[in-house]
């Protein structure tokens, strides 16, 4: 929860901590922070996408780009702009094993 | 209020059955922190309620009960602004097909909600609870001051404190709780506008300074102030309201998304995108034939008959020639744009739509557009009008206003009579490949034309607008779902009646103004005159021959040139235009229908004014040029401005005009003639 403004890299953060659009399909995650100063990122959080919320990446557009997750039980389309500012931590197996 | 965007985009009053209640219709919206034009609409209605008499006697807030923590959102910030507020758990039958339990007694105690109630609009069910519950609410009723809806705030009140003390002085006039007022302040920039009617200008700075010190006081600690209102609002959902819903484990909620996974695959996506495209026109095409020969019997039993039953003379020429000619030759397209309609409403209520708009959306940004302007896109052939007024979804100044200038270009379907009378008249009935006709083909390839100018001049635009374009894109994909017979008969019947309407009124009017133009003035010598050199010396043969110098180089004549005039208020019109004029000037050649009489009609040297290449030309001519009043109006209003839909008359009807000189001076260059 510090440096808001610049975009850290992965590693300088912690080793588990990624961001959104290097994730690949079927890939699940927790929500580590949204940048504030990306726009659009109001929206997102009105929408449920909070620090902590659990993620699944769905898909990648046919082009590419925007990319589909699934977050608290609906489809969101977000373009990988967006994703870039996203960070998350990947939920492991052992977690994933522990709340299923 | 409902909560799927895009759905509702102005609001709409009723008045309740049997009862003094008006009921309004709010788009939907996330949250009352607005990103578009269509969600401003619900929260400039929400600020009114800080004046005592703008207050409702009930909010009702409708949500997906399918999506529930997500969508209390909104429900907290409308349930903390303290009026009586129904919750309506909506698709509550779908929810239980997907074995969600909701916990409704708990939820309304725990949300201090005037009512938890489970509805489904499908059924109907839970409509009449509604309206009981609204009843049962006392003239004056003021619910209970409650704490804002708000958890695991306690952290950061000590900083926020000065200006919740000054926002709690300002309680009478503000009528909002001053700690989630603080939390908006510091969440939404212009968020102190909405103030401004309720405060001194003293009070105004004093407000800044304290909302600025507690930004710095924030900024200190490192701690992100612009969220603290969301995270605050989903602990209270996560931690306080998720324990009321229970889901058993279900797996058709995948199918779906298996669905999904075929429709918007890498390869097959943009195949059956294109499919159903293709599908849609041909169907058009093909499927409307026979009600169309159905209808087009009908009128012309009409006209024989009243032929017969009226005394010759200038009543039965009126009713014959002038109003069941033109308003009958209109009335016979009337179910190609039911299935246009049936079609479009088809692919939005399915869910197919928002796919379109996700596979589409890096392209859109390429041509300076966005995913959004899909929608708008696609509607406009049906309509530019709701087309344009959908464009409001889309929160950038600039993706809008290309949008907006674009859709016009979209074939709607008031050009479909004008493409479909030239295609049958002048297009060979012919089969491709022993599947598509040519008929079929030539409209798919006028559509395309279209479209692929408001490609090209979506990146024109793109380069002379110098605002920055949008680098966002939000969107809620919608689980796929049968569509609600309900649902796409009303949007069926709400366009059908329009179009009907339209034909009783304006194209009746100008089919009686367009009869008297072609009939008067009469030369002294009437009678001895043929029905075409009656109608040259009339008022509207007049007319057209004084345009004849302009649209000659496009091929057309002084009677395309007079509907051309008569077609500016609305497209559709050169049909029964044109119809009029060959009933007036085949009198003498018994009643014939238009297409043979355009087919047979011959110019002074005796070749024919209609060729393949003229109908083309004017096509092409229909395809670009700005023809329709409503569409002019509809810009005006949702720009704001005369500049933009005066600008894009000046570009159409240029680009009409250069395009078909190009159509029939080249094509006669090749020798087609």
């Amino acid at each position: 929860m510090n440096t808001h403004s610049t975009l850290p890299t992965a590693k300088l953060l912690n080793d588990e901590v990624l961001i959104l659009s290097d994730l690949r399909p079927g890939d699940e995650a927790f929500v580590h922070d949204v940048d504030v100063s990306v726009d659009g990122q109001d929206r997102l959080r009105d929408m449920g996408l909070i620090n902590g919320s659990l993620l699944r990446v769905i898909k990648y557009a046919p082009l590419g780009d925007p990319m589909e997750i699934k977050i608290r039980g609906y489809y969101l389309s977000i373009r990988k702009s967006m994703a870039k500012r996203i960070w998350v931590r990947r939920r492991t197996r052992e977690v994933a094993s522990e709340t299923q | 209020m409902g909560n799927y965007p895009g759905v509702t985009v102005e609001k709409k009053s009723g008045w309740l059955k049997k009862q003094r209640i008006i009921v309004r219709d709010f788009p939907g919206t996330y949250s009352l922190n607005p990103k578009t034009m269509d969600e401003r609409i619900v929260s400039e209605m929400v600020q009114s309620w800080r004046k005592p008499e703008n207050r409702p006697k009930a909010a009702i807030v409708i949500v997906d009960a399918t999506n529930l923590t997500r969508n209390l959102y909104l429900a907290l910030q409308i349930l903390d602004w303290q009026v009586p507020t129904i919750i309506a758990l909506n698709m509550m039958d779908e929810a239980r097909k997907q074995g969600i339990h909701i916990d409704v007694d708990t939820l309304r105690v725990r949300l201090n909600a005037h009512a938890v109630i489970p509805t489904s609009a499908k059924y109907g069910e839970g409509i009449e609870d509604i309206v009981d519950a609204i009843v049962s609410i006392p003239g004056d009723h003021q619910p209970e001051e409650t704490q804002p809806r708000l958890l695991e705030i306690e952290r950061f009140l000590e900083p926020i404190e000065p200006l919740k003390n000054y926002l709690e002085i300002l309680y009478d006039r503000l009528n909002h709780h001053p700690l989630v007022e603080a939390l908006r302040l510091l969440s939404e920039p212009g968020y102190i506008n909405y103030l401004l009617p309720y405060c001194t200008v003293d009070e105004i700075e004093t407000l800044r300074g304290l909302l600025e010190d507690v930004k710095n006081t924030f900024r200190n600690y490192d701690i992100p102030y612009q969220s603290l209102e969301q995270a605050a609002r989903y602990a209270y959902i996560d931690v306080y309201l998720a324990d009321t819903v229970h889901q058993e484990k279900v797996e058709q909620k995948h199918l779906s998304e298996k669905i999904d996974g075929l429709l918007t695959h890498r390869v097959a996506g943009p195949i059956i995108f294109i499919g159903i495209l293709a599908f849609i026109f041909n169907a058009i095409f093909s499927w409307a034939q026979y009600p169309m020969e159905a209808i087009s019997y009908g009128v012309d039993w009409l006209s024989v008959y009243a032929a017969n039953r009226l005394p010759d003379g200038d009543l039965q020429s009126l009713i014959v020639d002038g109003v069941i000619a033109g308003v009958g030759s209109i009335l016979v397209f009337f179910p190609q744009i039911i299935l246009l309609v049936f079609f479009l409403a088809v692919l939005e209520d399915s869910g197919y739509m928002s796919r379109m708009a996700f596979m589409m959306d890096r392209f859109m940004r390429k041509i300076g557009l966005h995913g959004r302007s899909v929608l708008p896109l696609l509607s406009g052939f049906a309509c530019a009008i709701p087309a344009i007024m959908s464009s409001r979804t889309i929160e950038n100044w600039r993706d809008r206003i290309i949008t907006i200038l674009i859709t016009p270009l979209m074939s709607c379907s008031a050009r479909l009579p004008v493409y479909t009378l030239l295609i049958a008249a002048f297009i060979p009935d012919k089969q491709i490949l022993g599947f598509f006709s040519l008929q079929g083909i030539t409209l798919m390839g006028i559509y395309f034309l279209g479209m692929f100018t408001a490609i090209f001049v979506a990146l024109i635009f793109k380069n002379i607008f110098k605002r920055r374009a949008s680098n966002v894109l939000i969107m809620e994909l919608p689980p796929y779902r049968m569509p609600l017979p309900q649902s796409i008969w009303w949007q069926i019947y709400d366009r059908g009646k329009a179009f009907l309407v339209n034909a009783g009124s304006i194209i009746l009017a100008i089919s009686i103004v367009l009869w008297f133009l072609a009939s008067y003035p009469r030369a002294e010598n009437h009678q001895q005159l043929s029905a075409k050199e009656r109608l040259e010396f009339s008022f509207a043969g007049r007319l057209g021959h004084a345009i004849e110098p302009a649209i000659e180089p496009l091929g057309y004549d002084w009677k395309i040139g007079v509907g051309l005039i008569t077609s500016f208020a609305a497209r559709e019109v050169i049909v029964s235009t044109l119809a009029t004029i060959y009933n007036l000037e085949n009198e003498e050649a018994g009643k014939r229908s238009l297409i043979e009489a355009m087919q047979a009609d011959r110019d002074s040297q005796g070749n024919p004014v209609f060729t393949t290449l003229v109908a083309v030309s004017l096509m092409v001519f229909f395809a670009y040029a700005a023809q329709c009043m409503a569409t002019f109006a509809i810009i005006k209003r949702e720009t704001n401005s005369w500049r933009w839909p005066v600008f894009m008359v000046i570009y159409m009807t240029v680009l009409a005009y250069l395009a078909s000189l190009i159509v029939y001076q080249g094509g006669r260059l090749m020798g087609w003639s």
